[in-house]
């Protein structure tokens, strides 16, 4: 592997303020990143770790991780000029994924790859990792860097402002409506940690499809992913985004996802989290001007001892916007789930439309369990919002309807599981993304929750 | 082709509900069972079926020489054994077509290739006057109960069974589709289907003639006839069954 004259002090074990100043130097970044940079540090350093005595961490709990300064801060890759150099596993999810007009790649903390159709360049399309944006379109990407997940978000968004490489800057200008996909890999192969990082600008009118989607090879000791993703979509834009996660069990995963809406704007979300040992992302929409709509909808299956987790929080700022919710889960084996949704509509957010639900299933199985916190603040008086939550095992009369037509049980299992899921994918036009989806799904499923011996 | 000896079945939470009871239905035959609420029907039919929530306790099934209460309820309905539930489950996310689809595949020696299982689908859709966009509905959920009847009778022509059990298929139906209902099992009547219909009112049997009819009354058949009994039982009513042979005037 090439280590590309990657700085000794980001190789070795241990984030200090001289590995933030060593990066800095390394991307020869602007001064005003560099110092962005080291602000973000000190917001790091001044924060505790959260234990379980913190409210959104309570039944979380990352005692296990050890000290984050424990891991190695960067990790480089090796040099690849055309998509047949990389990774066979890399290459497969590329052929398996959905068609794209653009595709990067990044391999543990550098961008190895970036494709894009003529077609879009042409167009004003930028696409591309944060470095290069940084050094080809400054202005655009330090207006909204750090805007929507700062520092002070929590310690995991304090260090990945402070350590954040490789990353994806999307950039689609006002009208232009991209048609195909656009698709960024995260692909990890070493112990360490990776600091990936998305900004996506979606200017007046246009629209896009992005896709995050997060894959590695068990390394074997712990691997810390720590992202954070800013989605701006501007007046009557549409975004649909999705974030895929699909870790080997080594990796410890965090992620904060939060959007800004501009009037009339739409953004789908769905967030998929299969992988990792343990996986904690906040999806926070953002309804933050008139007519807004968000559409958040979240699938996960944990098994063995995966604990996966999620925050979300819809925001309604201003009035007449709408959200909707859906988040499904299955587990099996002695997995956990947890689900925090808040819904909270700000004194003045009048004839605000908001929806909430959280479905988990478990399978064959007494030892997995899912905690599910719904969560209403209202602040305004002319509104409108539910949630709900429910949390069961497989039903017994519906697998005794369907094998009572021949079907053999572990098929019946399968499709009750199938159409548990089938309420979240039906509503995502990606015909390759939701075969994928699929895959996994049975794969997860394996030979069946009822055979498998304890 | 079916022999029930001395069957007995428990239920958890209510013992036992069926208390000896035999019946043998042959080749071609139609069936009806009829009886009060309470007097066991629906628990013969869940039995027969394999429901896991009735506990056999006693006695025997065998289906064309097969001990039917070894095998799992997918087992009991490859060997040709159908049941049209009284209160079928809502599967949501899995289409109609794609559960059809599943389990005729299963059923069957050999899969039906796409084209054919759509024409196959079309056609019975069509005798049970189902609209085509039905298909693509998820099993069940948020079907009218005629909907979901008619919807268990297409299953029944799809598969092709040899033994239907119809627990109680009329209930809640109005007469229209009461019809559509019996011309959708009329459809399968033959020397090679047999049928028990299990039903409260004899109103459905004016539509689906039967070869015998026999009363069920406390776990037990307690008189069979022919299709005259039916009549008799609407003339004279449940409470002259139980008059002749409820508990105490046990012969």
């Amino acid at each position: 592997m090439s280590t590309n004259g990657v700085p000794e002090v980001l190789r070795k074990a241990g984030f200090t303020s001289e590995t933030v100043k060593a990066l800095s130097s390394y991307k020869d970044e602007p001064r005003w990143l560099a110092e962005k940079r080291l602000e973000a540090w000190r917001v790091f350093e001044e924060t505790p770790m959260p234990t379980r005595k913190d409210e959104a961490w309570r039944y979380t709990d990352i005692s296990e991780l050890g000290e984050l300064e424990s891991f190695v801060p960067y990790a480089a890759s090796p040099d690849v000029t055309r998509e047949g150099d990389l990774p066979g596993a890399v290459q497969r999810l590329i052929r398996e994924g959905e068609e794209n007009s653009a595709l990067l790649v990044q391999h543990n903390s550098e961008t190895t790859l970036r494709r894009v159709d003529e077609e879009l360049s042409s167009r004003g399309v930028i696409f591309t990792d944060l470095h290069t944006a940084l050094r080809e379109h400054e202005d655009l990407v330090r207006e909204k860097l750090f805007d929507q997940v700062p520092a002070g978000y929590d310690k995991f968004a304090a260090l990945s402002a402070a350590l954040f490489a490789g990353g994806t800057f999307l950039y689609v200008p006002r009208g232009v409506e991209v048609e195909v996909p656009i698709q960024s890999y995260y692909w990890l192969d070493v112990a360490g940690s990776i600091m990936p990082r998305t900004l996506v600008v979606v200017e007046e009118g246009a629209s896009v499809t992005y896709i995050d989607e997060y894959a590695s090879a068990d390394a074997g000791e712990p691997a810390l992913s720590n992202g954070a993703v800013e989605l701006f979509v501007g007046q009557g834009a549409s975004l649909r985004y999705v974030s895929l996660q699909n870790w080997a069990r080594n990796v410890y995963h965090f992620n904060t996802i939060r959007s800004a809406a501009g009037r009339d704007a739409t953004i789908n979300s769905l967030v998929v989290s299969f992988g990792a040992t343990l996986s904690r992302t906040n999806v926070e929409a953002g309804l933050t001007a008139p007519g807004s709509d968000s559409e958040m909808l979240g699938l996960y299956f944990a098994d063995e001892d995966q604990l996966i987790d999620h925050h979300t929080l819809q925001d309604h700022i201003a009035p007449s916007a709408h959200s909707d919710l859906l988040y499904k889960g299955a587990l099996r084996d002695e997995s956990r789930a947890v689900f925090s949704g808040l819904i909270r509509v700000e004194p003045g957010a009048q004839k605000t439309d908001a929806y909430q639900t959280n479905r988990n299933l478990i399978l064959g199985t007494d030892e997995a369990m899912a905690v599910s916190l719904p969560n209403l603040e209202i602040m305004a008086d002319d509104v409108k919002c539910s949630h709900g939550s429910t949390t069961g095992q497989v039903n017994e009369d519906e697998i005794f309807y369907l094998m009572s037509r021949g079907v053999p049980r572990q098929e019946a299992e399968k499709l009750v599981v199938f159409g548990f899921f089938g309420e979240v994918t039906s509503r995502v036009p990606l015909r390759g993304l939701r075969e994928k989806l699929d895959r996994a799904i049975e794969e997860k499923i394996g030979l069946g929750f009822e055979e498998r011996v304890a | 082709m079916l022999k029930i000896e001395n069957l007995r079945v428990a239920v958890e939470e209510g013992g036992e509900i069926v208390k000896g009871l035999d019946l043998e239905v042959g080749r071609g035959e139609i069936h009806a069972i009829m009886g009060p609420n309470g007097s066991g029907k629906s628990t013969l039919a869940n039995a027969l079926m394999g429901h896991p929530r009735y506990e056999v306790t006693g006695g025997s099934v065998t289906f064309e020489g097969e001990d039917l209460l070894e095998l799992e309820p997918d087992e009991r309905a490859r060997l040709g054994v159908f049941m049209a539930f009284q209160y079928p489950s809502e599967v949501p996310g899995v289409s109609v077509a794609n559960f059809l689809r599943t389990a005729v595949n299963s059923v069957r020696e050999e899969e039906l290739s796409a084209m054919e299982m759509y024409r196959l689908l079309q056609e019975k859709m069509r005798v049970m006057q189902i609209d085509p966009s039905f298909a693509e509905r998820y099993l069940n959920e948020g079907f009218s109960g005629g909907e979901k009847k008619r919807n268990e009778i297409l299953q029944l022509l799809m598969l092709q069974p040899k033994l239907a059990i119809l627990d109680e298929t009329d209930s809640g139906l109005d007469i229209d589709a009461l019809q559509v209902v019996a011309r959708g099992v009329n459809e399968m009547r033959g020397p090679e289907f047999s049928a028990i219909v299990i039903t409260h009112y004899s109103r459905i049997l004016r539509y689906i003639e039967p070869d015998y009819v026999h009363v069920m009354l406390d776990g037990r058949i307690v008189t069979s006839g022919g299709k005259e009994l039916a009549d008799e039982l609407e003339a004279k009513g449940y409470d002259w069954v139980r008059q002749e042979f409820g508990a105490g005037t046990q012969s």
